[in-house]
């Protein structure tokens, strides 16, 4: 059987909800409504972590955070793993990237033929790497199969206008299009009733509605671009033989709790969409509310299409693939996201129930019943089993993956560099946040052995 | 009841830690009514120009006129916002690129050249278009022919990135032949390029009346029912402590954040800003 061609698209924090046929009514995505209707989109989805790095780093090599040594932005790469670039080359495959990567401590170009790099700006790059990607197709020469990776930055420039002077924001503006803002979300009034103040930012609520409103057309943007390459596989003499798969890093506060950004593990930030097409190989139209799927599972999904094995040391990563083609297949029973930014923590998602579990407290949320997470159920007995139970998935799961050890002499590094710098704080960019696997490693542990 | 006794000393020192707070915004909830302006601009200037406020100050008004001429060519900076200053918003500004849009008026039709290049990953990226609009107020889109691609390093055509396309737009049906494919649009509106609607802007009969029109930016990706609304003067401090006031014209609508066109007394649109992007004008022939 020849090998499909696999084209994998993805958007920067775009929020899981943010896609007019998912409902949203404040932004109008027809290319991704197409995708949707014509593909299936994954709705219980989540990113390993919500931090661009991390959450790159499990796509490309289908390990979680601790596993592939991404802890947190910056933190680098393990160099013995290898990822999908050189996997699927050495399986057969033309490699090609175009776009946003992001891997810290890994060159891009060693693993994939680069096409064009992009900018750290959607407005100012995701035209040029969608053309970069359209023109590959048309140009191209050869009947090696392909792997094509697009990274597009939108709608990751909110992340200027969300800075403390609002950076290129015109939020002045707001009051002309008063009648075109969209509400604040339904939650957004939870941080300040269960804190008092804002979250991150003393904005207006006007400030915050316009910040959403310039989301949606960031996202309008990106919907543009995904549509651009998703008619050229489709119009190109590949359509009939290639998998393309559409998915978003992390998501976006987007005001949801009073946050933007992302980093923590609310839906908001830790659920993406994902969505996957093949005309006449992928089930059309379907939106799967039942199944709950990681960005880890992505290059177990890749894999598994291009024929070629498993990626060395996956773990908990598993391939959509059956799923996708109907087969009835016993399927995980929870999913794990974790972040390393601000306090650590990990999220146990199951059925009905998530778990954010810190070091020194739960929080519990009925995601059916509750889904903007308004109401901690963690206190009191009537859920003790709840938490119990994800207590154990979550034993269970640093049972099964291969935590990252700490490399040998960072504390020295770090030390070194902060006592040159004079600066208590300082140190080498990447372990600016100081060193993170000790921390982890620490919790991990005693979890594990029964605190 | 229990009374809480406070001597004056106390009452003005937590007085002053709740306006401290409240002046931060860490009271929300005792400080400013949350709906009301924006609590971010006032800080960082006028909003039509803040995504280069950095640039300003190196910034000429261009003189030529332009009224009356049915033939010249625009040249404007692209000008990138790459990070602004944390306590003062002021923009760090770099000219990443040039376009320049050369207008020719023929019998019922305007024929536009268009050459862009703009810096971004490490190369060059080239947009040549050739545009045919119709004449009169309007000035919509007819027909067009477009090439993109991009340079290597070394400064040479990356051969795998040209694309071509030709395209026209007849009774609102957009038709654009890409390759070995077609795909089109539905215009309702006047259709106009990014380049395009500074003539519209130009030309317009009453500047200061609303619009409404399609944007068929870089001749390919179709953003229908932007709205163009009058949005005041903007005053600016330029090179040389001159300071001019200029007309704002904002455009509004899907796919695109508020687009804001700086106009002079002449309707020369002298700055137009983007977000992340902006144009100014560097010369009129």
């Amino acid at each position: 059987m020849r090998k499909p061609n696999i084209v994998f698209v993805h958007g920067d924090q775009l929020h899981h909800k943010a896609i007019s046929v998912y409902g949203c009514k404040y932004v109008h995505t027809p290319n991704l409504d197409r995708m949707v209707r014509e593909g299936y989109s994954f709705v219980e989805s989540y990113c390993a972590m919500p931090q661009c790095c991390p959450s790159r780093a499990s796509w490309f090599t289908g390990r979680m955070s601790k596993e592939h040594g991404v802890v947190v932005n910056g933190y680098p790469i393990d160099p013995r793993l290898p990822d999908l670039g050189q996997w699927l080359r050495r399986h057969g495959y033309e490699t090609v990237y175009t776009g946003k990567w992001h891997v810290s401590g890994r060159d891009v170009a060693g693993s994939f033929k680069v096409l064009h790099r992009g900018s750290g700006h959607g407005e100012l790059g995701d035209s040029t790497v969608a053309r970069s990607a359209v023109a590959y197709l048309r140009n191209r020469t050869g009947d090696q199969p392909f792997f094509l990776s697009v990274g597009l930055l939108d709608p990751h420039d909110c992340c200027f206008p969300a800075t403390s002077h609002g950076g290129p924001g015109k939020y002045a503006f707001a009051p002309k299009i008063r009648d075109k803002l969209p509400p604040l979300p339904q939650n957004f009034d939870y941080g300040y009733k269960t804190t008092g103040m804002p979250q991150i930012r003393n904005w207006s609520h006007q400030d915050w509605r316009y910040y959403i409103y310039s989301y949606y057309r960031m996202v309008e943007m990106l919907d543009h671009e995904v549509g651009r390459i998703y008619d050229a596989v489709r119009n190109s003499q590949y359509a009939e033989n290639t998998l393309f798969i559409f998915t978003s890093d992390h998501g976006d506060g987007l005001g949801f709790h009073s946050k933007v950004s992302k980093g923590f593990l609310e839906e908001e930030a830790a659920r993406v969409p994902a969505i996957v097409s093949w005309p006449g190989k992928v089930k059309q139209g379907v939106l799967d509310t039942e199944h709950l799927v990681s960005g880890v599972d992505i290059a177990a999904t890749i894999c598994d299409y291009a024929g070629a094995p498993p990626l060395p040391k996956m773990t908990i990563a598993r391939s959509w693939r059956p799923l996708l083609e109907s087969k009835d297949i016993a399927w995980r029973d929870y999913v794990v996201a974790e972040t390393s930014i601000g306090l650590l923590s990990v999220s146990i998602r199951d059925a009905q129930f998530k778990s954010i579990i810190y070091e020194d407290r739960t929080r519990l949320y009925d995601i059916q019943s509750d889904p903007l997470e308004t109401k901690d159920l963690a206190d009191g007995l009537r859920y003790a089993a709840v938490r119990k139970r994800h207590r154990d998935h979550f034993r269970e799961y640093i049972s099964q993956i291969e935590l990252y050890p700490e490399p040998p002499g960072i504390d020295e590094l770090i030390a070194r560099q902060r006592r040159a710098s004079g600066r208590p704080r300082a140190g080498p960019p990447r372990y600016r946040r100081g060193n993170l696997y000790k921390a982890y490693i620490r919790w991990y542990e005693k979890v594990k052995a029964g605190a | 009841m229990n009374t809480l006794r406070i001597n004056r000393r106390q009452f003005l020192q937590t007085s002053a830690v709740a306006a401290t707070l409240v002046a931060a915004g860490r009271l929300p909830l005792l400080g400013a009514e949350p709906d009301s302006g924006s609590g971010i601009d006032p800080s960082t200037g006028l909003h039509a120009v803040k995504p280069i406020r950095g640039y300003l100050p190196r910034f000429s008004p261009i003189a030529e006129p332009l009224q009356g001429r049915k033939s010249y060519t625009l040249t404007y900076d692209i000008v990138h916002w790459g990070g602004a200053d944390r306590k003062t918003g002021m923009s760090a500004n770099s000219v990443v690129g040039q376009v320049v849009i050369k207008r020719k008026a023929g019998i019922g039709e305007v024929a536009y050249e268009i050459t862009q290049d703009t810096r971004i990953g490490g190369v060059k990226n080239f947009i040549e278009a050739e545009i045919t609009c119709n004449a009169g107020d309007g000035i919509s889109v007819r027909e067009w022919k477009v090439r993109f691609y991009y340079t290597q390093r070394q400064g040479d055509t990356d051969p795998l990135s040209e694309i071509r396309e030709a395209g026209r737009c007849r009774r609102g049906q957009i038709q654009i032949d890409s390759g070995s494919y077609r795909y089109g649009y539905s215009a309702k509106h006047i259709l106009v390029t990014q380049w395009t609607v500074l003539d519209f802007l130009i030309r317009k009969a009453n500047p200061a009346a609303n619009a409404t029109f399609d944007l068929l930016q870089d001749l390919s990706l179709f953003k229908p029912n932007q709205s163009l609304v009058y949005d005041g003067k903007t005053p600016l401090s330029l090179k040389g402590e001159k300071t001019v006031t200029l007309q704002a014209y904002a455009q509004t609508g899907e796919g695109v954040l508020p687009i804001h066109y700086l106009c002079d007394e002449q309707r020369r649109p002298q700055l137009v800003t983007n977000s992340i992007l902006s144009w100014a004008l560097t010369k009129v022939a």
